[in-house]
């Protein structure tokens, strides 16, 4: 049997060792190509876009709400800075085409973080001061960004990039990808700010029961928007890299990460329900999730095939999740006398309570 | 080792036993050929782990009997509540109906017309009341629901029940006592014949509750038995025919409620005096007149919805004011509005001379605290001990950068000064005990003790041990602290144990202010009734 401190644990150590599994199972298919550091840095790199993107998420699900508009406002924003900075004229509403900012790199990136902050606010504020549910606001918002971003580009690529998104995604220090490191430092002060700063706590606060985070004197509506315009801002930041990666912009380049970056969040075990998880979880979810892609494309199914393989994978995955989350309930009401039989509320027993603290 | 002891019990070697049987026999009437009981117990012995829950536990109702299930918390009401309803599996002991041996599982005991009715309501509010009843396993033989015939049978179900509620109205329209009806309705429309009802009236009003209970005596007349499982003495002497009295998972006595009084289930129940124990048995105490100082909270004349009509109210530094007013009369209300949750239309609310805005600014600025009814309106489940007990607080205590190992101290020392059992920082609040997590509440707000203090029904659902020690509490922040405590409650038990000086409210009134004179239960009764404006000596 496992001890207590194993079964509490379960939650955070399945996704780990779903990980370790994934990287043994494809070492072994593919000793060759795999396990090489070559490979590594290819993964690194795959994954960084899809990490930026999932931190901006991971903000909004900590905190109970949903924001599906990232992948667009990733879209538009990218499309902007590479319009700009290559002098393209775009079309303004009521303006005509106007050329913007004179090529300047700097200016070009400023308004394409601007535009993700700006939807990131208007999804907050439809969320907080009408009400809205997250799932439709920002599903509206979706569409609208992406609609700006087709209108913005008329149909066509736009060849130019911001060299600095550029540099990011592309330069190396040695052996080691700017963008991974890059990735990395976002990651790593978005934990720091969850788990050790003030309003990280009253992120986790307001996710797990807002109306108890608004009686001790949370001001929970701000945070709300706070993190959506955090999250938007990060989203922003998402979309300039992958335009630097890619080369080039379109106006549907983030959409394809729409459902990789959901699964991501959702694999490494945050709950939808708010107030659990974390940017841990998330890390585990985008390494999950780009080594099953990056394995699955250098074995041998036939490619067909490939896509099925790595869903029946991520469903596996989830199951483990929900399954180890009940198993980590158990344990922490296993010590509960039947003393306690007024208790209010047990921890339910799904993905509420995968990845406790 | 309740194990062992089993085998022996016939012989009488324990005198637990011996209450029980003399109890039943002392009442000639319950001897009939009908009295033959439905339920039988012998002997349920549950462990947990390595604690003992039930401990050789007998137990019986009669068909068409209302039997009261009475306990502190953890006296193991709960736990044979689920036994009987085959939740819980014993470990030793067993259990007929109608004389067939059960064999613990909830299909048997379904089978056997074994129904129980958590605190938890089981009904989906958006549907409508047939459509509820339907759930509940009658009227869709084939796949096909035919809902004009459904909504007739549950119609006719309900007005043979003696029930004038419309079978298209939508659950969630109806009150929670006409629901807990609909919920008694379905569990006999499935045939139901023994029906275990666990805290039915912690939710209601007074009216609303004997409106339940009148419903449950005219059921227990058609033949249906009841185990209710509860906290409240005066529903048990009121409207039930026999008691059991549970203490650490042994029966500590069986009466037939014609018999006995409340003082003598409260003695059976806590077997110790204590000041809720002595208000419940009917002692008077003596209110407080009004202080000098400068009123801290200062209510004038505050009408704001839905219910408050026109209300003031003064609390003063270091008393402890009572709300007593039933739901519907507007004090919940009245407190909301108080910490700024609420807000009023006309009239001031002010904490030392300055307006109440909001949640934020009463915590922030005006420091005040608020514990509403629902103490799962105010945990987080998810969050370990440490951050329920210090949210409220951060921005004082802890700089931006959170430092965990002060924020552990802090809510160390505060589980400790509060005596919070089984409870560490790490501890999710879920884990905990009802009177526990209000501990935790407690200890959020005494992190820095507040100038102000809001409590809504703080003693609600408690047994008489930890409501005591709840009572403590709040009496010892008044006195320590010099904090303003304003105490809402429906039970006069409650206002009374912790009150300075009582305010009466009812229909969105003032009905009275009591000061400086004795008070009992029955002070605040009449009160609430009679709408005296000014009692004092």
């Amino acid at each position: 049997m496992l001890n207590e401190w194993a079964r509490r644990s379960l939650p955070t150590l399945a996704p780990l060792a779903a990980l370790v599994a994934v990287i043994v199972v494809f070492s072994a298919i593919a000793p060759d190509t795999f396990p090489t550091l070559a490979n590594v840095r290819n993964i690194a790199i795959q994954s960084s876009v899809l990490a930026i993107l999932a931190t901006g998420l991971t903000l909004v699900v900590v905190l109970g709400e949903i924001d599906l508009s990232f992948a667009a406002i990733a879209s538009v924003s990218g499309l902007v800075a590479s319009l700009v900075v290559s002098q393209t004229p775009f079309p303004l509403p009521f303006l005509g085409q106007v050329i913007v900012g004179a090529g300047n790199e700097v200016f070009a990136i400023i308004i394409a973080i601007a535009v993700g902050l700006m939807f990131g606010l208007i999804n907050g504020l439809i969320v907080v001061r009408v009400g809205v549910p997250s799932f439709v606001a920002t599903l509206s918002i979706l569409l609208v960004a992406q609609g700006l971003a087709y209108y913005f580009a008329q149909g066509n690529s736009v060849a130019a990039t911001t060299s600095i998104g550029r540099g990011i995604a592309q330069a190396t220090w040695g052996p080691i990808p700017v963008i991974a490191v890059f990735a990395a430092a976002i990651m790593i002060i978005s934990y720091l700010v969850l788990r050790h700063t003030r309003i990280g706590r009253y992120i986790y606060m307001a996710g797990a029961n807002r109306q108890a985070a608004v009686l001790s004197g949370v001001p929970a509506g701000r945070i709300v928007v706070y993190v959506f315009v955090a999250a938007g801002v990060l989203f922003a930041i998402g979309g300039l890299v992958n335009v630097g990666r890619l080369g080039s912009a379109q106006a549907d380049t983030g959409l394809n990460n729409l459902l990789p970056v959901f699964a991501i969040v959702v694999l490494g075990g945050n709950s939808l329900f708010g107030g659990v998880g974390g940017i841990r979880q998330t890390l585990v979810g985008v390494l999950l999730y780009s080594i099953l892609q990056n394995g699955l494309d250098q074995s041998d199914l036939n490619v067909y095939m490939k896509p099925l393989v790595g869903g029946v994978i991520l469903v596996l995955a989830v199951i483990l999740n929900v399954y180890t989350g009940k198993i980590a309930t158990a344990a922490a009401t296993a010590g509960r006398g039947p003393r306690d039989e007024s208790r209010n509320d047990a921890p339910k027993t799904s993905l509420e309570t995968v990845g406790n603290p | 080792m309740g194990f062992e002891r089993c085998p022996d019990r016939a012989d009488g070697g324990d005198d637990r036993c011996a209450t029980p049987r003399t109890g039943a026999d002392g009442d000639g009437a319950a001897q009939s050929a009908e009295a033959v009981p439905t339920v039988r117990l012998e002997g349920i012995t549950v462990r947990y782990g390595g604690i003992t829950a039930l401990d050789g536990v007998d137990f019986q109702v009669a068909r068409g009997e209302v039997r009261a299930l009475l306990g502190e918390n953890g006296a193991g009401k709960s736990t044979l509540g689920k036994v009987i309803a085959g939740a819980v599996r014993p470990n030793a002991g067993s259990a007929t109906v109608d004389g067939h041996l059960l064999d613990f599982r909830p299909s048997s005991a379904i089978r056997a017309g074994v129904r129980i009715i958590s605190q938890e309501m089981s009904l989906y509010p958006p549907l409508s009341v047939a459509e509820n009843l339907v759930t509940g396993g009658f009227g869709h033989r084939r796949r096909l629901v035919r809902w004009r015939q459904a909504q007739a049978t549950a119609q006719d179900h309900l007005d043979q029940l003696g029930l004038s509620i419309d079978a298209r109205r939508k659950v969630g329209e109806l009150s929670v006592a006409e629901q807990q009806m609909i919920e008694i309705a379905r569990a006999l429309f499935s045939g139901g014949k023994i029906v275990v009802l666990d805290e039915p009236t912690s939710a209601l009003g007074v009216a609303e509750a004997d409106r339940l209970f009148a419903f449950i005596r005219r059921m227990s007349r058609k033949g249906t038995s009841f185990v209710l499982i509860t906290h409240f003495l005066d529903d048990v002497m009121a409207h039930t025919d026999s008691a059991t009295v549970l203490r650490n998972g042994s029966v500590a006595g069986e009466r037939r409620t014609a018999k006995v009084t409340k003082n003598d289930l409260v003695r059976l129940m806590v077997g110790a005096d204590n000041r809720i124990a002595s208000v419940v048995s009917g002692a008077e105490f003596r209110l407080k007149p009004v202080p000098e100082s400068r009123p801290r909270l200062r209510i004038a004349r505050v009408a704001a919805p839905s219910r408050i009509a026109d209300m003031s109210l003064e609390v003063h530094p270091g008393e402890v004011v009572g709300l007593f007013g039933d739901i519907g009369s507007g004090s919940v209300e009245l407190a909301e509005a108080a910490f700024g949750v609420r807000q009023a239309h006309s009239g001031s609310v002010e904490v030392d001379g300055v307006a109440v805005r909001s949640p934020e600014h009463s915590v922030r600025t005006l420091e005040s605290a608020y514990i509403p009814q629902d103490r799962r309106e105010a945990l987080a489940f998810p969050q370990h001990a440490a951050a329920n007990v210090t949210i409220a607080q951060l921005h004082r205590l802890l700089g931006l950068r959170l430092a965990r190992s002060k924020e552990f101290a802090i809510t160390s020392e505060q589980l400790g000064r509060l005596s919070v059992k089984s409870c560490n920082p790490r501890t999710l609040p879920g884990t905990l005990s009802g009177g526990n997590q209000q501990k935790l509440l407690f200890a959020r707000c005494l992190v820095r003790p507040p100038r102000l203090m809001i409590l809504v029904e703080p003693t609600r659902g408690m047994d008489v041990g930890a409501k005591d020690d709840v009572v403590r509490l709040i009496r010892s922040s008044a006195a320590e602290y010099g904090t303003a405590v304003l105490v809402v409650s429906a039970e006069p038990e409650s206002i009374l144990a912790v009150a300075d000086r009582v305010y009466v409210a009812q229909q969105g009134r003032i009905r009275a202010h009591l000061h400086d004179c004795p008070a009992s239960s029955s002070t605040l009764m009449t009160a609430a009734h009679l709408g005296e404006t000014e009692i004092s000596a």
